[in-house]
């Protein structure tokens, strides 16, 4: 058997490790346009920041490639896939499978204005973008796009010492993953580091004769040297689109609940793909390290004959800014417009949270200052417990003593 | 297979399985340097202690960004490449069981590895409280039986 994965990320590297657990003798191809072995792409910022140097963020050496019995063509990019052939071309080659993954990641969007080509212009996705970000000596620094990658650069900048700004189009930091009463815990916990936040703002173009002098915004110039953009990510589906398959209303890969693409013998997983929100059941792009790794499994473990069937996508990122925990797991407000939500929240001066909840369902959980019981909760978000069954477990002994995990998320309910 | 059993029956929560654990694995006396934890209700007077539980298909092992979480092949047991780990804490909001722990002065977060066969805190449970015992053993069985009965019970009622 012989299986080829288009994509040396976290989706690729787990599929190829999942496979093995099932065949330790198949063939297995990898694809990659670019030399790197795998690297974490959520480690990037503490690299950044100067926490651990660059060279720890690699996951692997080549040599583990070899090891796990991959046979690795990497700086080949794959020019076409030929699904009803069961084959691809790269570097006039052909390549016939008999199991195709696709796990083609994502890319940071750069919008298409002024100045931003301009010397001073960078992402923050690769190892190498760090080299270069370095080498530039990034004195004034602003950001574009206020999500987690951003608000993680921004501190990993003002820790090397760097004037940081972020800016943001929406009107909150994090908008989606906080609701602007949360957020705006973490814009003044940014703020006391010194990274000025401006929100509401849209950039219009960057200025400089030969690097970046200034960027414009609808509101203000801001003078600077640096632009980094996280201004989100976008999926990688050209390949897959040329091919034929089918691209989702969202921008991904469309996939069934086996990361199944609209053809037989291919699938896909990670950045690339759309999937179902585990709350809604609606179509969403689950843009994480985790997700991307949970579908590689399946999607490997469904191409090795199984059916395992993919529960959703459920969103959960932590940040620590400025020493405090922070944590959005499931949907905010923004992500659950239409329904009709019930918030629980209570405020301290060390300890902010909101649980979201929708018909009796727990749907969303932020809080800043603690990471105490979030555990349980994410558990309860993904298995789709109600508010009163987890009360009724709370308050009652028999049942907390057998799952004592959630007396610590007693204080949310 | 030897996993550790709890009698929470039995268990006081005096803490004595959190101070060996945190001398013996990170060299300090203090509970919260422990990978068992007692959990403690205080509205109905509980202590349950908990630790890894060694899932078969484990969440921290999906969520670790650094990949340094593994299935040992030989003892089944869950363990990590302790020192690669940069403190994201992703797998402790990922453990269903909370039972993931940071350890402050390594800044790696780490979980329970049954002392590679030999765990201290069965060893020094002065109630007797905890064992180390084969999990196809009747008693363990029964723990579990009533654990899954009173799950049902609670389900029956939604």
């Amino acid at each position: 058997m012989r299986i080829l994965i288009i994509g040396n990320g976290a989706a690729g590297n787990q599929a190829a490790a999942s496979i093995r657990k099932y065949s330790p003798e198949c063939e297995i191809l990898m694809f990659a346009r670019e030399y790197y072995s795998e690297y974490s792409a959520c480690a990037l910022p503490d690299a950044l920041a100067g926490w651990i140097p660059i060279n720890k963020t690699y996951l692997k050496t080549l040599a583990d490639y070899e090891q796990q019995k991959i046979k690795t063509c990497f700086g080949q990019e794959v020019e076409n896939i030929d699904i009803n052939n069961q084959c691809l071309e790269a570097g006039d080659k052909k390549y016939g499978y008999d199991c195709l993954i696709i796990a083609t990641g994502s890319r940071p969007i750069i919008p298409p204005i002024n100045g931003s080509l301009l010397k001073g212009n960078f992402v923050l996705k690769t190892p190498r973008d760090i080299e270069l970000i370095m080498e530039h000596k990034p004195g004034r620094v602003v950001v574009v796009g206020a999500g987690n990658i951003g608000v993680e650069t921004a501190g990993a900048l003002r820790n090397r010492g760097c004037d940081v700004k972020i800016v943001e189009m929406q009107d909150w930091v994090m908008p989606l993953l906080y609701d602007l009463k949360s957020a705006n815990r973490i814009r003044s916990l940014l703020e006391k580091e010194n990274i000025g936040v401006f929100t509401g703002e849209r950039v219009i173009e960057v200025q400089g004769e030969q690097r970046v002098e200034r960027l414009r915004t609808d509101q203000q110039d801001l003078e600077c040297d640096t632009v980094i953009w996280a201004a989100g990510v976008k999926p990688n589906v050209e390949l897959a689109r040329q091919a034929g398959l089918k691209i989702g209303s969202l921008g991904g890969i469309e996939v069934d609940k086996y990361m199944r693409c609209t053809h037989p013998g291919v699938f896909a997983c990670g950045d690339c793909v759309q999937s179902l929100n585990v709350i809604t059941g609606k179509p969403s792009l689950s843009l994480l390290w985790s997700s991307a790794k949970r579908q590689a499994d399946l999607a490997a473990a469904n191409c090795m004959g199984q059916s395992y069937e993919y529960e959703g996508n459920c969103s959960v990122v932590i940040e620590e800014i400025m020493g405090i925990p922070c944590i959005a797991i499931g949907l905010n407000l923004q992500g659950l417009n239409g329904y009709e939500v019930e918030v629980i929240e209570q405020e301290s001066q060390d300890l902010y949270y909101r649980l979201l909840a929708v018909n009796d369902r727990i749907a969303g959980y932020q809080c800043i200052g603690s990471l105490d019981g979030a555990s349980s909760i994410f558990t309860m978000i993904k298995k789709g417990t109600s508010l009163s069954e987890a009360r009724r477990v709370l308050l009652n002994q028999g049942l907390i003593s057998t799952m004592a995990w959630y007396i610590d998320s007693r204080r949310y309910f | 297979m030897k996993r550790i059993a709890v009698n929470i029956e039995i268990c006081d929560g005096c803490g004595v399985c959190q101070l060996v654990c945190s001398a013996q694995k990170a060299g300090q006396w203090h509970p919260s340097f422990s990978r068992i934890i007692i959990k403690r209700d205080e509205e109905f007077g509980l202590n349950v202690p908990i630790f890894c539980m060694h899932c078969s298909n484990p969440p921290c092992e999906t969520f670790c960004v650094m990949n340094l979480i593994y299935k040992d092949h030989d003892s089944d047991l869950t363990l990590r490449h302790e020192d690669r780990c940069i403190g994201c804490r992703a797998c402790e909001i990922a453990c269903p069981f909370s039972a993931a722990i940071m350890d402050p002065i390594s800044e790696a977060v780490v979980n329970c590895d049954l002392c590679g066969g030999d765990p201290q805190c069965v060893k020094y449970c002065p109630a007797g409280a905890l064992a180390f015992i084969d999990i196809s053993e009747a008693a363990d069985k029964k723990r579990r039986q009533t654990a899954g009965l009173q799950i049902l019970e609670a389900s029956r009622k939604l």
